[in-house]
């Protein structure tokens, strides 16, 4: 009897509980949640699009030549054009992407579509995270499991897999030498992956647009991303030109900085967050508040910081003051962020 | 009871308007955010800094009115006067020991407010302190402000709240000081002046919140030393010889001690994080020609923050670690300073050490780990199990993509053997129909097909992932009921139910079976019986031992031993059973035409070696099954506990013992025998239904699930009838053995009684002697 009490007990809890949350979640106004994510799967359309198009030049370029690289090398300006475009279409829809992977990963129906986009490995690679589709090429061949769209793209258009890369020497970047990622990708490769990260981008939108956002999602988006800023970012930029001048030794954001980045993926957040203020205020007005300045404070630093660095030089360890005070900002918000859904009832696993 | 939940509402209400009312965390963050931007521009723009300080000043003057702020104001004095005099490092030392003051003011605010019970200072105070740092995959915790929330609610009292409060702000300031020292050391290699500066004085300001536990742990006088050491390396902030003298004197101090749960919770955390960081880094990195080039950041960033994150909690495993072995503690930390110093050069692009050498130092560092993690620190944290399971999970979908249904098998067997000696048990006690659910996922169920039915049957991937999905979906809920801190009293109290209820299932056995041999002629075969349960209690305490030592890989055997262990019992049940008609029932009623024959079953050695192994194996399979319940509530609580719940449910168990066995002895003798044939053929029944059920979870009998028919859950708990063809049919077949055996006994008994009346009559035909 006694045990039949408890258990009743227990159901009548977790019916309580689970009504609480869902009570809470109908306060909160997660269609912004919604919304942002489609907003920058649009972008990262965009991104996959333009990418698909200059690699199907490039697979006509190639075409041309009956696939032998060395004679498509010689067509050099028709060749680094459509590869820069590659590369800008890729540059374009990495970042946006890594921006809501946060979501994608995170929400059970979506999740695949993280392991063949960007998180998932090879069959070679082994591991517990092999992506789920083949690479079919258009010369008839099949690369079975290749790892994810973005590493394989990647892998292609940068030359950093040998086996994507045609292995034919071509100054890619056009700075007139050749140094790193300056080989000609396969085009049969780079083909069949632009098309595929294009297709799949299309169908994670189209899923996407069937997701109903829980309170769960969101602050589980916010409590992975909001601690990137510090360790991703600041770190990027601490060790790139904009801290260290011709010492820095890292090829990659000098031309834009990191901080940048760092400022969209606050407004990312910020616009995270507003989707939970409802049901945040509700709990605790003042903790909601505490949040909200927290991050329009960090995305004031990081803009202040930006237009300072046009002007100034930090030297190393100011640069290292700035990457722990962005910590500090960064765990004071996450931390408040992991009470606030504490409040709510809602677990955050990371 | 109204009025209470009322007054609740409207503490609640108050509590939150004065909140929004009074925020002093976010002036407080706002102060050490403008000094952190005035020591920037002491360089670039002093008027801009003077201006920063002054704000910051104001807003401090202005907010905290119930703190004491003479000493503060002495702190804005020095800011001033080194902002004047341009010294960057006294600027940082004073904004550092500003900043920790505030804090540690603060954290005193809060524990008096919730000694007083106070909710709405306690509120206040709440989250103007500083968390663990977040990373991408550690949350801070959460502990204090439900802690809080729970007080103010009236649900816990203020004495529970505090424990709570300190642990989880003793913790997040004791991480904190670790991370001072840590970078404090990288600042001097650096030759940081500054930054060395500041973060002496911040190791100040941190030990200062955790002084008293030090001086309660330590006494005054170590805390004395301490403070001096940290004098001297405040003083002289780029002595290496100052940190390590701070750093020595830290050694095995841990302010608020890890309870077994948070202790298997940063085990699992740094062992599991750890591994991570060559998956990590092997796809940041390319090799070529001899020479490792990073091409992906994002991914050298991820490693990193494993690294640190497996080294933070390592260092809040040291405390305890240390105390045994020094030298291995030392060099593990060396190992985790080597791999950063290289993981950092791959983030600048400079000179990234290559895959291979990774790999291998992460490889050896990991087995220093185990080795030196005592191996039940790692097992009672269901979030870290179900994060392993999870990655087995889908290796095997990975070995099913492959057809490597023998890959797959082995990564189910994993998963399971995870489960079952961790958090299984656990399920069990809180959740049993859970439980029983997702023992059906990962074995024979249906609907969905349970893993090993579609490892059997070479099913589809798209079946398997069916599986998986509902499966992980179960085991996520298992966690939230196993998940969550359980107290020694609740540990207690489980343990003492559980013994209890397995105690008391045992107690009926023996007394259903001991009843059986009442009958004076037949009193001395219950010696063979208790001799057998006595060994049964022997063997149970031997497993958990055993189970202590060698649990994972005991645990793979786990359900296959208790399936062993309950078909020895129903065979043995069965024949006994048979006997005992045939002997005990009948024969009582023919004692005197078988004097001798009860002579020499006295001395059948074959019927006492079969009560003895009946009497163990109806006993021992409780014992077991109590065992596995009790080693999981000795992962997540500690022992004592949960021997203390063990020792008390014995005894009451032993009293109630007695009571069935005086009872017993006062029932006149048919109905004794009538009851106690009636409990034997519950028994039976019960046995025969858990002991099919075993089977088919194991994969040794089939499934045929009975259409339509749903049974509710404690039929399988109490009778161990299960809604299955093979079940319903094995345990009718049972009861019918024992019924049927009882009548062909009577019969046999007639037709005996009826020769003999006919041979009494008939004098002179000689007499048929019954066979036994």
């Amino acid at each position: 009897m006694q045990k039949r009490q408890f258990h009743i007990g227990v159901l009548v809890l977790t019916t309580l509980g689970s009504s609480l949350v869902m009570a809470q979640a109908s306060n909160a106004n997660l269609g912004v949640v919604k919304n942002y994510l489609l907003i920058q799967l649009g972008v990262q359309k965009a991104g996959s699009s333009s990418l698909k198009m200059a690699a199907q030049r490039y697979y006509d370029l190639a075409k041309n030549t009956n696939f032998d690289y060395n004679k498509l090398a010689s067509n050099k300006n028709a060749v680094q054009n459509a590869l820069k475009d590659a590369r800008d279409g890729w540059r374009k829809a990495s970042p946006v992407y890594e921006s809501v992977e946060g979501i994608v990963a995170g929400v059970e129906m979506l999740s695949i579509f993280d392991v063949n986009l960007d998180a998932g490995m090879s069959k070679t690679e082994g591991g517990d995270s092999i992506v789920t589709f083949d690479l079919k090429l258009p010369n008839g061949k099949t690369l079975e499991k290749p790892g994810n769209l973005f590493g394989v793209t990647e892998g292609a258009l940068w030359a950093s897999e040998k086996a994507f890369s045609s292995s034919v020497k071509f100054d890619v970047d056009g700075d007139g030498k050749i140094g790193f990622g300056d080989a000609l990708p396969d085009a049969n490769i780079l083909k069949a992956a632009a098309d595929k990260l294009d297709g799949m981008t299309a169908e994670l939108i189209s899923t996407s647009k069937t997701w109903t956002p829980t309170l769960e999602n969101v602050f589980g988006a916010l409590t992975a991303n909001v601690p990137t800023a510090a360790p991703v970012f600041i770190d990027r930029w601490k060790t790139s030109r904009f801290v260290l001048g011709d010492a820095a030794t890292r090829r990659d954001f000098n031309a834009i900085s990191s901080l940048d980045d760092l400022n969209q993926n606050i407004a990312s957040w910020l616009t995270l967050y507003r989707g939970l203020v409802p049901a945040v205020t509700a709990k605790n007005a003042s903790l909601n508040k505490q949040i909200q300045d927290g991050l329009n404070s960090l995305k004031a630093w990081v803009s202040k910081l930006e237009s300072q660095e046009k002007t100034r030089r930090f030297s190393p360890e100011q640069a290292e003051l700035i990457l722990k005070e962005s910590d500090n900002r960064a765990t004071a918000i996450t931390g408040k962020i992991v009470q606030a859904a504490a409040l709510l009832g809602v677990k955050v696993s990371n | 009871m109204k009025s209470r939940t009322l007054i609740t509402v409207v503490l609640l209400a108050l509590g939150n308007q004065a909140l929004a009312a009074s925020d002093d965390a976010s002036t407080a963050e706002d102060i050490r955010a403008k000094l952190v931007s005035a020591q920037l521009e002491m360089v670039f723009d002093k008027s801009q800094a003077e201006e920063l300080v002054l704000e910051a000043q104001n807003s401090f003057n202005s907010s905290f009115q119930s703190l004491e702020k003479t000493e503060f104001q002495k702190d804005f004095q020095t800011l001033n006067i080194a902002l004047k005099t341009g010294n960057e490092a006294v600027f940082a030392q004073t904004r550092a020991r500003l900043w920790t003051g505030i804090l540690n003011a603060a954290y005193i605010k809060l524990e008096n407010a919730v000694k007083s019970q106070n909710t709405s200072a306690a509120n206040e105070w709440l989250n103007l302190r500083e968390y663990r740092l977040a990373t991408r995959f550690t949350s801070p915790d959460s502990d204090a402000t439900l802690a809080v929330a729970s007080l103010i609610e009236q649900k816990i009292s203020s004495a529970d709240a505090l424990i709570a409060v300190r642990a989880d702000y003793l913790d997040a300031y004791q991480a904190r000081l670790n991370n001072a020292l840590h970078d404090l050391e990288g600042a001097q290699q650096n030759k940081y002046a500054i930054l060395s500066a500041e973060m002496s004085a911040l190791a100040t300001g941190y030990f200062q919140i955790l002084s008293p536990a030090y001086a309660q742990n330590l006494g005054e006088s170590a805390l004395k030393d301490v403070q001096n050491a940290l004098s001297k390396l405040e003083l002289q902030p780029l002595s290496s010889v100052n940190l390590s003298a701070v750093k020595t004197r830290l050694e095995g101090f841990r302010a608020a001690p890890l309870s077994p749960k948070e202790r298997a919770k940063r085990a699992s955390q740094t062992l599991r994080f750890l591994t991570l960081v060559p998956v990590e880094y092997g796809r940041g990195v390319s090799e070529s020609n001899g020479v490792t080039v990073v091409n992906r950041d994002l991914e050298i960033t991820e490693a990193k923050t494993f690294l640190t994150s497996a080294a933070s909690a390592f260092s809040d495993l040291e405390p305890a670690l240390i105390k045994t072995n020094k030298n291995a503690v030392n060099q593990i930390k060396n190992d985790f300073a080597a791999l950063e110093v290289g993981l950092n050069n791959a983030a600048a692009h400079n000179n990234p050490p290559s895959f291979k050498d990774v790999q291998e130092n992460i490889e050896n560092l990991n087995t220093k780990l185990e080795q030196l993690i005592p191996a039940d620190w790692r097992r009672a944290d269901p979030a870290g199990d179900l994060d392993v399971i999870k990655s087995q999970l889908r290796q095997l979908e990975n070995a099913v993509g492959e057809k490597s249904f023998d890959l797959a098998e082995s990564a189910r067997v994993s998963a399971y053997a995870m489960l079952e000696g961790g958090t299984e048990a656990r399920i069990k006690v809180f959740q049993p129909q859970l439980a029983t659910t997702i023992e059906g996922l990962f074995w024979n169920g249906v609907q969905p097909d349970g893993l090993a039915r579609l490892i059997a049957r070479k099913a589809s991937i798209d079946e398997f992932k069916t599986t998986r999905l509902a499966l992980e979906a179960k085991l996520q809920e298992a966690v939230r009921y196993v998940g969550t801190n359980a107290s020694p009293t609740s540990t207690f109290v489980n343990a003492l139910v559980i013994v209890f209820r397995e105690g008391l299932e045992a107690v009926l056995i023996l007394a259903a079976l001991l009843g059986s041999l009442k009958a004076p002629a037949v009193r001395h075969l219950r010696r063979p019986l208790w001799m057998g349960a006595a060994a049964s209690f022997v063997a149970t305490i031997v497993t958990f031992m055993v189970m202590q030592r060698i649990l994972n890989a005991f645990a793979i055997f786990g359900e296959k031993l208790e399936a062993v262990v309950s078909v020895i019992a129903v065979a043995v049940l069965l024949v006994i059973m048979n006997w005992f008609f045939h002997n005990v029932y009948w024969n009582e009623h023919l004692a005197n035409f078988h004097k001798k024959k009860h002579q020499l079953m006295g001395t059948n050695i074959g019927q006492g070696l079969g009560l003895v192994v009946l009497g163990f194996t109806a006993m021992y399979r409780e014992g077991f099954e109590t065992v596995l319940f009790m080693q999981s509530l000795v992962l997540q609580s500690g022992l004592t506990p949960v021997l203390s719940g063990a020792a008390i449910a014995l005894s009451l168990v032993t009293l109630v013992g007695v009571l069935v066995f005086v009872l017993q002895s006062k029932l006149p003798h048919k109905k004794m025998l009538v009851a106690t044939g009636a409990m034997i053929c519950v028994v039976l029944f019960v046995i025969v239904g858990n002991t099919t059920h075993m089977l088919q979870v194991v994969g040794w009998m089939t499934i045929h699930p009975l259409p339509i028919v749903v049974l509710p859950y404690w039929t399988g708990l109490w009778l161990g009838t299960y809604a299955t063809l093979e079940g319903l049919v094995l345990q009718v077949i049972a009861v019918t053995f024992v019924i049927g055996s009882y009548f062909v006994a009577e019969g046999l008994k007639h037709k005996d009684l009826a020769r003999k009346l006919e041979t009494a009559q008939n004098p002179g035909v000689p007499q048929k002697v019954v066979s036994n």
